[in-house]
Order: structure tokens, then sequence, then C-alpha cells
């Protein structure tokens, strides 16, 4: 597809309420930097002066962003269904009109197979409730390099075929060569079976979606055709650590209004966030390619965060990019605690930084570029705050006779104002809340009131380390240490007070050490700081407070999905107790199995190739491993090794009868004991 | 009967010593432990054993780790007739779902093994997408310095 030429009409009313929102984000920006530079004592030099207005001006510019988001949201929720691209979830279900089935992707990394596949199967039934599951096929992309977890999901996914009575509609490919992680693995899908699906619908692997939210995708993309992609609202549910569920509730009380407020500005330009989306095969497959960055730096090599410069390219190659803002079956896990958020957000952090290239690559849409900024300083405003309060302690330190913050009109308006852009938006969520009379879904007015102040108080005490970690990521990236992209922590929670104290114990320290000295030199400034100094102090406890379960019973943060749950979530859950009781799911050594059981070995037979061209020189080597192999049994080779032996069709069956041929005591000592 | 013949096979190879006793049983016990792990009904396993007995009674091999070779690739050959029959059989297609579990093929079989696991490919080529630097300086025209002509 070429650049459409002339501007389509949503594009005439993009800019016009950009122009809008930028314009009020600066002058409400504007404002706050005048009151404060205004306000500040004369006999303060001009460069100290500089270096308190500057930070503050780029991180009042964020915080009125997220504000008039809010608000923009709630203006369209009011409004309703203005440029929306999927149908409202109150309407019927379109009936779909296309032949060709869509793909729905289920990447996965050494995942916990019962729950990847107890919600895949979850979907497929939410499909099949909707009367339209032949418009869909599913694809379970495996880029595993555990030889168990492999075997596993082999396992599992015949026992899901079987379960849903149905082997043509799911289908299983492990890739061999891993290259370019998540982007790379649906690249291949691309590659392989891209042709055969004109939409794919990419998931993560604790991603979950409602049939109706499907099919409605799908329509949208058939009425649609100069849409490339659709993203869904992510819906956080699932855990029970205290963190996850506060994660839960905010997404679920604030999330609509904010969904709604960046479709208002975003439009036809919207973000991807990496799943829960539907694209236009074709489109992305001619244009989503990424290269990769050049090494030189610490930012080169493999674009990690894939999802925002794919929609980036897409955009430049005049595909349109939508927030299916108001469409609520789409749901995510959280982490379950700081400390795993924390971990996620290291990588992320690599992942965004990188995309400071990419901004500046030809041809990319100005709001691309804008966007692409804005998870920078997602990660980036995090060291700008922490150098601007080290700068306003060494001004507490240098000059202590000096009121910094003297408490003028101005500095009061600042305050207020500052105070409305931090918390007002959360009214907007307990408007949206009454309007829709969903406050009982959130546990009544008491238990609601309760949440959004127990939620307050933990993310003002948790802003302030998320801030030195943040920084600390910042640092690390810059100076070219990788972070590693493994599988991520999906559940779990209870920390312990050693673990913690390892953990957040340097953040605790540097709380006491700032928050002593100030108490000191300025106990003025130390009083300003204390919501800070209290955050940073208290890291420990606060790690091991949000990483406790709580009951599900337990009113606190309780959102809609746990009073009703939708029938995806349902499914999930029995899914779920179903396929951990299947015996493909037990703790067994698998590659013994499959050595050793005839029907194990049959069936890991048929799906691998056969490789006749094998290098004399590799094979001699890999004799050499099943000579070890047989000598001193499974325990005896690595991780990698068992790969190489499960790929190479050959091996497996000479393997297989040598085993069984091996005499009494080595067969039973290595292998049927174990079996 | 075939039991019965399986039985007296050590007597037929007329085994001079117990320790050859040993081993004939040992690698009978393999055998049939092979057989059971395809999940065969216990009719049909105990008939390919006793004909899998009867092979070798006349192999005059009594070395443990040799007989216990024997037996296997004799079971493996054994197991790929079954399933050839079963496959030439006309009514092989009805089976139900308490029918036994297909029989692996033999171990030195070429044939294409590989399941349908998904669609059959249809392979594309993919360019990656190019991600020059955008330049705030103004492109230089790449004219060629005109040529003179005499």
């Amino acid at each position: 597809m070429h650049r459409h030429s002339g501007r389509r009409p949503w594009q005439i009313t993009a800019f016009q309420r950009r122009v809008a929102f930028f314009s009020v984000i600066t002058l409400l920006t504007g404002l706050a930097t005048f009151w404060l530079g205004a306000n500040l004592p004369p006999e303060l030099p001009f460069l100290w002066q500089a270096l308190v207005v500057t930070p503050f001006a780029v991180l009042f510019f964020w915080l009125a962003l997220g504000f008039m988001t809010a608000s923009a949201g709630l203006w369209v929720l009011n409004r309703g269904g203005l440029n929306r691209i999927a149908s409202s979830p109150s309407t019927p279900l379109p009936p779909l009109q296309s032949l060709e089935t869509t793909a729905v992707l289920l990447p996965i990394y050494n995942e916990d197979i019962a729950y990847v596949y107890a919600g895949l199967q979850a979907i497929y039934q939410s499909l099949e409730k909707t009367g339209h599951l032949q418009h869909f096929e599913f694809y379970i992309l495996s880029d595993s390099d555990d030889a168990s977890n492999w075997l596993r999901e082999e396992a599992a996914w015949t026992a899901l075929c079987r379960e849903v009575g149905s082997s043509e509609r799911i289908h299983y490919r492990r890739r061999k060569h891993r290259t370019k992680k998540k982007s790379g693995n649906v690249m291949d899908f691309c590659r392989r079976w891209g042709r055969r699906h004109p939409y794919m619908v990419v998931l993560d692997a604790d991603s979950l979606m409602t049939g109706d939210t499907l099919v409605r995708l799908v329509d949208a993309m058939d009425c649609n055709e100069r849409v490339g992609l659709i993203q869904t609202p992510l819906y956080t549910v699932g855990l029970d650590t205290l963190y996850a569920r506060g994660q839960q509730f905010v997404n679920r009380l604030y999330g609509p209004v904010f969904f709604a407020g960046l479709h208002w500005w975003w439009l036809g330009e919207s973000q991807y966030w990496g799943h829960n989306v539907i694209i236009r095969t074709q489109a992305f497959m001619a244009h989503c390619h990424l290269p990769k960055l050049e090494e030189s730096g610490a930012l080169g090599g493999e674009i990690l965060s894939h999802d925002f410069v794919e929609a980036a390219l897409l955009s430049r190659a005049g595909w349109e990019t939508w927030l299916a803002y108001d469409l609520e079956g789409s749901y995510e896990r959280p982490p379950p605690t700081l400390t795993d958020a924390l971990k996620r957000d290291r990588r992320w952090c690599q992942g965004n930084l990188q995309h400071w290239h990419i901004i500046w690559s030809h041809g990319i849409s100005n709001l691309h570029r804008f966007l692409l900024l804005g998870g920078i300083m997602s990660y980036v405003s995090s060291p700008i705050w922490l150098g601007w309060l080290l700068i306003l302690t060494a001004i507490a330190v240098f000059y202590p006779h000096l009121t910094l913050i003297p408490l003028t009109t101005g500095n009061t308006a600042l305050l207020a104002l500052t105070i409305i852009l931090l918390f007002f938006y959360k009214t907007f969520g307990l408007v949206q809340a009454a309007r829709k009379h969903s406050i009982r879904k959130f546990g009544g007015v008491f238990a609601l009131t309760a949440s959004v102040l127990t939620e307050t108080l933990l993310s003002m005490v948790t802003a302030p380390v998320r801030m030195m970690y943040y920084s600390k990521f910042v640092v690390q990236v810059l100076r070219g240490k990788k972070a590693v992209w493994g599988t991520q922590q999906r559940t779990g929670g209870g920390l312990a007070w050693d673990d913690a104290a390892r953990e957040y114990g340097w953040v605790s320290l540097a709380g006491l050490g700032w928050g002593g000295l100030l108490l000191l030199v300025n106990p003025m400034t130390f009083l300003w700081m204390s919501p800070v100094l209290a955050g940073l102090i208290l890291a420990v406890p606060l790690a091991i407070l949000t990483s406790i379960q709580t009951g599900a019973q337990n009113p606190l943060f309780r959102t809609p999905e746990e009073v009703e749950p939708d029938f995806v979530l349902q499914a999930f859950e029995e899914n779920h107790a179903r396929m951990l009781a299947n015996p493909c799911m037990s703790t067994r050594d698998l590659f013994t199995r499959v050595i050793v059981d005839p029907l194990a070995f049959r069936q890991h037979m048929t799906y691998i190739p056969q490789r006749s061209n094998v290098p004399e020189g590799t094979r001699h080597q890999r004799e050499e491993l099943v000579k070890r192999l047989l000598e001193r049994g499974p325990g005896a080779i690595s991780n990698s090794e068992r790969l190489v032996i499960l790929e190479d069709a050959d091996m497996l069956c000479q393997l297989h009868t040598r085993v069984w041929q091996l005499p009494e005591a080595q067969f039973h000592e290595h292998w049927m004991s174990k079996l | 009967m075939t039991e019965q013949l399986a039985q007296t096979l050590p007597n037929v190879v007329q085994m001079g010593s117990s320790s050859s006793m040993d081993a004939w049983t040992q690698a009978k016990k393999r055998a049939n432990d092979y057989l059971k792990l395809h999940k065969l009904p216990d009719a049909e396993r105990e008939q390919l054993l006793s004909r899998i007995t009867l092979k070798l009674a006349h192999a005059n091999v009594f070395n443990e780790p040799k007989l216990i070779q024997l037996f296997i690739s004799t079971a493996q050959e054994e197991l790929a007739l079954l399933q050839a029959n079963a496959q030439d059989s006309p009514c092989h297609c009805k089976q139900t779902e308490t029918a036994p579990a297909p029989l692996p093929e033999p171990p030195n079989n070429k044939t294409e093994l590989r399941a349908q696991t998904g669609p059959r490919f249809e392979r594309s080529s993919i360019r990656v997408a190019p991600l020059q630097a955008i330049s705030l300086l103004p492109q230089r025209s790449r004219q060629r310095p005109a040529r003179h002509s005499h």
C-alpha cells in the first residue's frame, strides 16, 4: 500500500485536537514554571534558578499530559462513540463476511504450559460460543529452548487438540533458530503462513481475549481497509498479591478514562502495546521487519521493544493504527510483586531507550516520534526527578538561610495545581463507575473509597522507590549493561525479609542518609521532601507488604472481574485446573520418557523433520554424545545437548533402540527407573 | 498354544547352564517390557512375544547383552510387520477410541514421518524496513560532473 494522498477526515480532527491538547498542556506547564521561577528567592544565583526551573518544566509537562489525557477521556466517555473504530460492545455482534481465517498467535518462550494452554483453550471456547470459531485458527509459536518445556508443550498440544476435539484449528510450531526474540517469532510465522491469513491477532503468554472482542476486531478490519492495526485496551486480572490487586484495581477503575483519552488525541496513529492486538498481515510483512541497529554505543543491537516501532513503521507506510478504547474483553496479568514489576521495567527501559535511534529515522510521523519520546521519558523522567530533588537538596545545604519555597500566593497556586494534576483524575474514574452503576462491582461505596485511598497512599510511597530504580536502570543501560530478556514471572509473592533487605536495602539507606542530612541542615526542606523520603526509607517493608497474598474475598481492591467474571475468565480457571491434572504436566523427566517409551518416542518423531544432510563432523560429535548418554544416563548431558538429540531424528531412532538394548543394570538404573 | 511353546523354548535350545537360562529370561523380559509399552492388547502382545522367542530359539546365542539386542531388534521388526499388516487391512481406518495407539515405525525407516502440526508453508520473503536517519542538513544533489565534450 502506498502513502495515501490527501488528508483523511480523522486526520483533520486529530490535528485540531492535538493543537488544542498540547496548547493547554503548554499553557499549564508555562504557568506552573512561571509561578515557580517568579517565587524563587532573588538571592539564589541564576544558574541554580535555571537548574531548579528547567527539570521542573520537563516533569510538569508530562504530568499535565497525563491529566489532560484523563480529562479528554472523561469527555469521550460521556459524549460516546465518536470516531470509534470497532463496533460498540453494547451492540449486537456483527456477522463476519471474510472466508479466510484470522490467525490467533500465541508466541511463547519457556512458559508455564498449563497456564498458557488453559488461556488459549478459554479463548477458543469463547469464540465457539459466539458461533464464529470457523473464522479463526490458532498458532502456538514456541521459542522454548528448554528440552523439558519443549516436550511438555508438544504433549500438551496433543492433549489440547484432543480436549477441544480438533487439531485442524490449533497448530503448534517450535522454532529451532530463535532470532530476534518475539518479533522474530511473529515474523517467522508471517514468512511461513502469512499469506494464508489476512489478519493476525497477537497474544502474549498471559493474554486472554473474549470471542466477542475478537469478532469485533475482525469486523473492524473488514470494514476499514486502510487500518493496519487495532490495539485493544489491556485490563489486568488474575493475581492476588496486594501489589497485583492494586494494579488490577487502578487499571480497572481509571483505565477506561485513560484509554478513551488516548484515543481522543491519537485517533488513527495509535501505539501498539505488543499483544492483544489485530494486525493486517500483509501490511505488517511489507513494512515491519525490524532491522538490527548499529552495534556502536550502548543502545545498538536488536530492537528489543519492537511494538512501538512496528506501529510507527505501519504509520509511516500510510496504514492507520487505532485503539479500540471501549472494548473490554482483553486481559493480561500484572507482575505479581513490585520486584517483578521492576525486573520487567529493567528490560523495558533498555528497549525504550533504544527508541532514541528510531525517533530520528526518516518518514516516521511526528506523533509517533512524540510517542517514542514518551516511552523514553517514562524512564528518563526518573533521573530528571531525582536530579531535581538533589538540586533542591544542594540548595538547602549550600543556602540554608534561604526559604526556597516561601508560602506566597504563587506557590500556593502552584501547589494546588500540582495536586490537582496528580490526584484529581482519580475522581474521573469514580464518576465513570457511578455513571455505569458499577460501584457495587468494586465492592460498594465503602470498599471503593478505602481502595482509592489505600492505592493513592501506596502509589505515593512506591513512586520514590521506582524513581531510584529507574534512575539506576537508565544509568546501567547508558553504560552498556544489557538486560536479560527471559521468561516473565507471572505468579508468586511472599517476599522474605532478608531478600527484601538485600534487594531494597540500598534504597532505604539512601533515604535515611538523605533525610538525616536535610533534618540537620534544613528542617523546612526536610518537611517538603518528607513524602519522598518516607517512600525511600520504607522501601524494605513496602516491598514485603505489597508482596503478601490477599484473599479473593477481601473487598480491598475488588474489581468487576472478580465479582462478575466474564465467561473467558471462568473457562480459564476450569481449564487451568484440568490442565494441571493432565499427565502431560507431570514433573517427570520427559526427555527420558521420549527416549524410552515407544509411544512418546513415536509422537515426538512426528514433530521433527528428517534431515539427512548432517555434516560428517557434526555427526561424529553427536555419536560421541550418544555414547556418553548410553554409558552414563540422561543426567550426563546438558540441556543444550538434549536439544541437539531431540532435534535429530536419526540420532533419536538410534538412541531409542540402543537404550532398550543396554545391559540390565544400566538400563534399569539410568532409564527404566526414571520413566 | 503359543504361550506353551514359548515357555518350553529354553528346553528346545538346550541351554547348558543356569546363567544362560537367566540371560534368556532376562532378554525375554526386556522384550516383554518393550511390547507392553506399546499398549497392545494382552493376547496380541503374548502372541508377538512367542513369535519372537520362536524365531530366536535357533540363534544359538547365550550371551545376555547379545540376546537382549536380538530380542529388541526382532521385536521392532515384528511390530513393523504388524503395523504394515494393519495398514493393509481394509478396516484399519475404523479404529475406535479404545483401539491401541499407533505402533512406532521401524527405526531405520526413512519415510516422511512428520505430522501436520500446522498448515503447509507458503514461504514469503520479507524485506527489512529501512531506518535511515533523517538529515537536518540540506541534501546535496548527486550530480555527476559534467563531461567536457571536445
